[in-house]
């Protein structure tokens, strides 16, 4: 390993947290595409600053690009308030007239004569994580510490300005100033990572870990945390992939880290995950299944017939599937007798709970209870969950239904 | 002027910018309706892989692999990004963003690994070639035309096809899809077939005018025709003019004033022309609404003056000159100019005036008292304000009730 | 009477020159249920907020206890309406109510375990306890709710204002709003509520205001919730006022410029 990547890899772990933190604020106030936007903005700033300081200095040029991206954040929150265009028109047409404005700057740039601006589109536009230096590594670095730190300090502040802005109002907080604030540090984290990344893949970094978090928790500071790792670790797996095959671009690889954490989440994630989402719905089918045979069974026991041939279970009005029929046999509340089947005891004291749930849930119903659409499909579990609850709130209505 | 005419060169890429900026903005006014305003920036992005692929495997540099590789690789962004949204619950900035710029990494990489020997760099993707619009021509019909003139013609005519035939079903579903879908309109496949118009939209404007005109063009001028416009037929109409107009003055002053770049100087002309409408815009533009607030402010104080001297000049006193730099000032200033006040005493039409509307304050003020309970102290402020309000039919209105309240006193208890 | 909890002194409101509220007067005794009741567009909400102190009115003044709201130190509850909020948003129920906490702890400092105890008895107060855990977006409506009247339980709110609680909901989950507020009202709480449905009015509230653009009548139910009131709010009479405001929007808009222009 080159001395050099060991500055590049601290440069961009802690890139990819600072962005991740950010990232997740946006994330939460609903607007992800607004670092895109920004990031586009800072490229007529660039340019003015390099026309303005007649060099390409680091500082020069990331003035600049504050400035302009403070003006596009400024007009972007601003135009909704103050005129009917919606958010996402505002966004976009903020991103279309600062880029085209800085464009046509960049083209006079590079036409003004000896010390034209070199730095071209490209570099701008995709960064040169390889080329970072060491100064630009200990100011990503520090940028790092400060927006941890203030996540860390004014976390929940944050989480009210997300989440109820006019609670914060109500209880004194001052919710502009907390806007502005996040704002800002949204302003200097996009500018402080396009030299190492570029505009589209900065905008990446702020938009993909937060809403990889997202799939893997529902609280607001694990939510921060989480987002901030994967970013650092999309940062720290971007560098050393593209450190071992070289000509591969970092800005691009670290990007294609984050997008791949974020699919194993969306897959895996066990909460929200579509994996798990599938699974649940699997189970929950299978557990329906095996009520209804059991019921079924129950329900022949007392008519006299303590077998059942396994047909009319899998055929028939019931209909049962084979594979709830097996998992009720494997679960040991039922047993087969040759074709036919029969209830063990314990499979009678399940079904008389299953039974006695749908009464009392079919009850409950009918007291004009409230339907949620997600509770309608419910096994016994389900029920007695709901109902020890509910039973508290809704008086019970069993003996003036049948009098 | 005619020597722009005469060179057909410049002529050449008028036109095109003309044809994109124009087909830009009709299918940006779809977007906008639908708060999708982003997706013009996303597919900018998004494509990149599909041009890439399209190029690596046909080998060859020819349009047509390269055009329906990136018309895919918008399809995808668009429904992986709806699929999250939908089937991931998220956000759907968030899912667009993901979806985009991962897509655009990819791209990249992709450049990096196989095209490293041509030169595909992303300046010629953003500034598009509109420079050299005039050399890359093709036959069509016998004669020879610049090729991107006759892809973007297609695309606008295919735009506008598309548009009249399903006018009525996309203004249902962008201002109501539920209502769309209960009266049996396939909402779906209206929104797909929206997505692939603004996917071959814009990729046939990458080439010749570079992605940023099309990110700049599908959103800016539908924005200033959601400020102009109340209706969608005249949304259209207003978005295309603007484009119109974007695309001329941009391409003018970049070639004759300030020797830049083509599409960078159509989306800052079209960001001035966003500027002055959000100022000027006769409706509601910040100026002219507070211009109007602040005649309206002028005319009640206008009004109050000549109440006020009239009332005084009835126990033969007369009104004090007010403090004149202020609206009351301004106001005074105006009476005395127009003569409706002389010596601090209404004259002539000016009586007129104030005597209408101690009339209706009269009459207002009884209603406000007796028929709104509103207590006597209460009459001042800006219940007070109200009279300056009461035209010809309210002051009907008032004395009706005046009427209906004498003759039948209980109704009001 | 008694101890007045909320006083509201000639308040008016307007959006540029458009008036939503006009010279309310109105007083609210301590430990009161009111219903704020008034057509659509009555500024009903735009009162809430007022005394929230999240609007700033152009004219008039509201006293909580006897101070000036602006000084008070008086911790108003507010339990916001269903749509206004994001029930997607990653916190808990815990995490919600202990927002509460949060103006006492003041900047920088994190709540610990005294404030999360605190929350907790909240909780269970409106007997939530046991659902601490859970994510906002996966309770049923009065469980949110409720979430929001321990959240106001938490910052000791003696004044808990609520915007629509009972809007959407089924009754049996109306049913569970009303035990709680009827637990607040025993403690002596002062809740202030908008309220759409005329019927139950009588049956809930101990007071009730009734609002259009105006104040018609405020006061105790059984007095003030009369049918001539109720057609003072709703009926033809306020036309005028109606038609005086729409006046005002025109010309903000600039349609009728000529017409109400000078004669």
């Amino acid at each position: 390993m080159q001395p050099n990547t060991l500055v590049v890899l601290l440069g961009t772990t802690t890139l990819g947290l600072c962005c991740g933190l950010v990232g997740s604020l946006l994330l939460l106030r609903k607007r992800a595409l607004l670092a895109d936007a920004l990031a586009h903005s800072t490229l007529p700033g660039i340019v003015l600053g390099f026309l303005i300081a007649g060099s390409q200095s680091y500082w020069a040029l990331g003035l600049g690009a504050l400035l302009t991206t403070l003006v596009a954040a400024v007009l972007v929150s601003r135009l909704p308030i103050l005129t009917r265009i919606r958010q996402d028109s505002a966004t976009a047409s903020i991103l279309g007239i600062f880029f085209g404005a800085g464009i046509a700057l960049l083209s006079i740039a590079q036409r003004s004569g000896p010390g034209a601006f070199s730095a071209g589109l490209d570099h701008f536009l995709l960064g040169q994580a390889a080329g970072m230096l060491q100064s630009e590594a200990i100011t990503l670095t520090l940028s790092a510490t400060v927006v941890s730190l203030i996540m860390i300090l004014l976390h929940k502040e944050l989480l009210v300005s997300c989440f109820d802005s006019s609670f914060g109002k109500g209880i004194g907080m001052s919710m502009g100033r907390i806007d502005l604030l996040v704002m800002l540090i949204l302003a200097v984290t996009i500018v402080i990572s396009l030299p190492a990344v570029g505009v589209v893949l900065t905008a990446a970094l702020i938009v993909i870990p937060p809403a990889t978090a997202r799939f893997w928790t529902d609280r607001f500071n694990r939510l921060l945390t989480i987002s901030g790792m994967l970013g650092a670790i999309a940062g720290a797996a971007g560098t050393l992939l593209s450190s071992f095959k070289v000509d591969l671009p970092t800005g691009p690889v670290i990007v294609i880290c984050a997008a791949t954490l974020f699919s194993i989440s969306l897959v895996v994630a066990p909460h929200k995950g579509l994996l798990g989402k599938r699974l649940r719905w699997i189970q929950r089918k299978q557990r329906r299944e095996m009520q209804r045979i059991l019921i079924f069974l129950h329900e022949n026991l007392h008519a006299g017939n303590d077998f059942v041939a396994r047909e009319r279970i899998l055929a028939g009005s019931l209909n049962a599937s084979s594979s709830a029929l097996r998992l009720c046999i494997l679960s040991g509340y039922t047993e087969m007798a040759g074709t036919h089947v029969r209830l063990t005891t314990e499979g009678i004291r399940r079904a008389e709970r299953s039974i006695s749930a749908r009464n009392r849930w079919i009850q409950w119903l009918d007291s004009e209870a409230e339907i949620d659409r997600n509770l309608i499909d419910l096994d016994e579990e389900d029920i007695e969950k709901l109902l020890d609850r509910k039973s508290m709130e809704i008086p019970p209505v069993d003996k003036g239904a049948t009098s | 002027m005619i020597d722009i005419l005469m060179n057909p060169a410049m002529l050449d890429i008028l036109l095109v910018a003309i044809l994109a900026a124009v087909t830009c903005s009709i299918v940006g006014v779809h977007l906008t309706l639908r708060n999708r305003a982003m997706l013009g920036d996303a597919i900018a992005h998004g494509v990149v892989p599909g041009l890439i692929l399209g190029f690596i495997f046909t080998g060859s540099r020819e349009v047509a692999p390269m055009f329906i590789g990136a018309v895919i690789a918008a399809l995808i962004l668009s429904l992986i990004a709806d699929w999250l949204k939908e089937r991931a619950e998220m956000d759907g900035g968030a899912a667009l963003g993901v979806v985009f710029t991962t897509l655009f990494s990819g791209g990249i990489i992709l450049i990096e690994l196989y095209t490293r020997e041509i030169d595909l760099d992303a300046s010629c993707v953003l500034h598009g070639l509109i420079e050299f619009t005039h050399f890359q021509r093709m036959e069509l019909f016998g004669w020879s035309l610049p090729r991107s003139i006759v892809t973007i013609s297609i695309a606008l005519l295919l735009n506008l096809g598309a548009l009249l035939l399903f006018w009525k079903e996309w203004k249902v579903c962008a201002f109501d899809p539920s209502l769309a879908r209960s009266t049996g309109l396939p909402v779906r496949l209206l929104e797909r077939g929206l997505l692939v118009l603004v996917a071959i939209t814009s990729v046939s404007c990458f080439e010749a005018v570079g992605s940023i005109l099309v990110v700049a063009m599908i959103a800016v001028p539908p924005t200033i025709a959601g400020i102009l416009c109340d209706r969608f037929g005249s949304m259209i109409v207003v978005s295309a003019l603007t484009g119109l107009i974007s695309a001329v003055a941009g391409t003018l002053s970049a070639v004759y004033v300030v020797d830049s770049n083509v599409p960078g100087m159509i989306a800052l002309t079209s960001g001035f022309l966003l500027g002055t409408a959000v100022l000027l815009a006769p409706q509601r533009g910040i100026l002219p609404v507070a211009f109007r607030l602040y005649m309206w402010r002028l005319r009640v104080a206008r009004e109050d003056l000549l109440a006020d001297s009239l009332q005084l000049s009835e126990s033969d006193e007369r009104l004090t000159t007010p403090n004149l730099i202020s609206t009351t000032g301004f106001a005074w200033i105006q009476l005395v100019i127009v003569g409706f006040i002389r010596d601090g005493k209404p004259r002539g039409k000016g009586k007129r005036i104030a005597k209408t509307l101690l009339r209706k304050r009269s009459l207002w003020q009884r209603f406000a008292s007796e028929r709104l309970g509103l207590p006597p102290d209460h009459l001042e402020g800006p219940a007070h304000r109200i009279e300056h309000h009461l035209d010809e039919s309210l002051m009907v209105m008032l004395e009706e009730e005046e009427q209906t309240g004498k003759s039948n006193p209980e109704t009001g208890s | 009477m008694s101890e007045t909890a909320i006083e509201i002194h000639d308040l008016t409101m307007a959006y540029r020159e458009k008036p939503v509220l006009w010279d309310i007067d109105v007083e609210i005794p301590k430990g009161s249920l009111c219903a704020v009741v008034g057509p659509n567009g009555a500024g009903k909400s735009t009162l809430l907020g007022c005394v929230l102190g999240t609007h700033k009115p152009s004219n008039g003044w509201i006293k909580i206890f006897d101070v000036p709201s602006d000084r008070s130190d008086e911790l108003i509850g507010f339990v916001p309406q269903r749509e206004s909020v994001d029930w997607d948003f990653p916190v808990q129920v815990l995490d919600v109510v202990m927002m509460g906490t949060y103006r006492r702890l003041g900047w920088f400092r994190w709540p610990g375990k005294a404030q999360r105890d605190w929350a907790m008895e909240c909780l269970s107060a409106v007997g939530m306890a046991e659902l601490h855990s859970r994510q906002i977006g996966e309770l049923s409506g009065g469980q949110q709710q409720r979430v929001f009247i321990a959240r106001a339980l938490a910052q000791d709110a003696k004044i808990i204002l609520m915007d629509e609680p009972f809007a959407g909901v089924d009754a049996a989950t109306e049913e569970t709003i009303r035990t709680v507020l009827a637990d607040l009202k025993k403690d002596d709480r002062t809740v202030v509520i908008v309220h759409h449905d005329l019927q139950t009015i009588e049956d809930y509230f101990d007071h009730v205001l009734l609002l259009n653009l105006r104040l018609v009548a405020a006061g105790p139910t059984k007095t003030t919730f009369t049918r001539e009131n109720l057609l003072r709010t709703y009926g033809g009479q306020l036309t005028l006022l109606d038609e005086a405001a729409e006046a005002v929007r025109r010309i903000r808009s600039g349609r009728s410029i000529r017409k109400s222009g000078d004669r």
